[in-house]
């Protein structure tokens, strides 16, 4: 497909340009010298920060607004807590669908990436996430029946709540001094609609289309205010 | 920074505004037609049987759907009401010298949906049921309707 080939040489310029044609295929792996040492779990840091691809949306979709932001309280090296905050809105069919609301999403992450730099410059974490969305749909619609007559009215259901439960993976690292950015890839599982509605419910904030699976993409930008600087053993 | 983490970094971004900007447009490619499929069957033989009607049409409406001439088939397809949930059809025969009207009744569930890509609003229905028929044997087999089925009713007469 056109835009996978885009997207290849792309990257493949960016690869070249930022690892300034390094080839590190031929590179011999390096020994880790350094070693975990055993760590408490105790609050080191707090992240605050806003993922850049609701906003993306925002600016590129003219019927979609967006946004959200996200803390992380950061527990020794490998533990974080994490809550996001978003809304979302959306228009279809000339306005005639409407859906807005907010959700949050609470839970935690383990970093895998301890041995080089211990949450210094980089992390590579999977999580956890309980999410809740409060929400609205409306819809003025006219149904086309040539046989039975035509039906015309209009819905709206407020109050409208879900909830589902999400896996992550995030990678992030340190562009300069207490900033931190990456992407994050969330795996959403809902497991029922849990709702009597009279729409359908089709557009989740916070999920997107109401599949009952989903993977979702965001890119995060982070501020961090660190506490304690947790110890790496030489 | 490690240079793996910048070609992810970086290349993560970039490839996440290409997939926002070449997120897919929704084309309506559905025939949305909510469309009750009734098939006629030999109560003897139990094989798909032509049965000629003078003409069929919904209790309530004027407009006839089938008439004696383009009823020589074998399925019937009678359309489903967006606005009510129990809906009559009259099947009317000539047996002998007299017209005698043979009643189907139907109730189904019906969801407003706009889940169809592009397509607007809709009722899909569901849990179809037949309540009332002055036929003999009236068996429902796929209760929703979704186009794509043979059909959703068997008339053994």
């Amino acid at each position: 497909m056109p835009i996978f080939k885009y997207f290849f040489k792309l990257t493949l310029i960016l690869f070249c340009v930022l690892g300034e044609c390094e080839v590190i295929f031929a590179q011999k792996p390096k020994q880790d010298t350094t070693q975990t040492p055993k760590e408490k779990i105790q609050l080191s840091g707090i992240r605050f920060g806003l993922d850049v691809v609701p906003l993306g949306v925002t600016f590129l979709d003219k019927n979609r607004t967006q946004w959200e932001a996200n803390a992380e309280l950061l527990l020794g090296n490998s533990y974080l807590l994490c809550l996001d905050v978003g809304s979302a809105s959306l228009q279809r069919f000339e306005g005639d669908y409407s859906n807005k609301g907010t959700y949050w999403r609470i839970g935690a992450d383990y970093n895998l990436w301890r041995k080089k730099g211990n949450l210094q410059d980089g992390q590579f974490t999977f999580g956890f996430r309980y999410c809740l969305a409060n929400f609205q749909h409306q819809l003025d619609y006219v149904i086309q029946n040539p046989y039975w007559g035509n039906l015309q009215g209009a819905v709206l259901e407020q109050n409208l709540r879900i909830s589902w439960i999400e896996f992550t993976a995030t990678l992030k690292a340190r562009i300069a001094p207490n900033f931190w950015m990456g992407p994050v890839a969330r795996f959403d599982l809902k497991f029922n609609n849990a709702q009597d509605s009279i729409l359908e419910i089709n557009d989740i904030p916070g999920f997107g289309v109401t599949n009952n699976i989903r993977i979702n993409l965001g890119y995060q930008l982070r501020y961090q205010i660190q506490w304690k600087k947790t110890p790496i053993k030489k | 920074m490690p240079f793996v983490m910048k070609y992810i970094l970086f290349g993560g971004l970039i490839g996440i505004i290409l997939l926002m900007n070449t997120s897919c447009k929704r084309k309506c490619t559905s025939d949305l037609k909510n469309i009750i499929k009734v098939q006629f069957y030999n109560k003897e033989t139990l094989r798909l049987d032509t049965v000629v009607f003078e003409r069929i049409q919904g209790l309530g409406v004027d407009s006839i759907l089938y008439t004696a001439k383009d009823s020589l088939v074998n399925t019937y397809q009678l359309p489903a009401s967006d606005g009510q949930d129990m809906i009559d059809f009259v099947f009317t025969r000539k047996e002998g010298s007299l017209l005698k009207g043979y009643t189907l009744r139907l109730t189904y569930k019906r969801q407003l949906t706009i889940n169809t890509p592009g397509c607007g609003a809709f009722n899909r229905i569901e849990n179809l049921q037949v309540p009332f028929s002055d036929f003999d044997s009236v068996v429902v087999i796929n209760p929703f309707l979704d186009n794509t089925s043979n059909a959703n009713i068997q008339i053994f007469f």
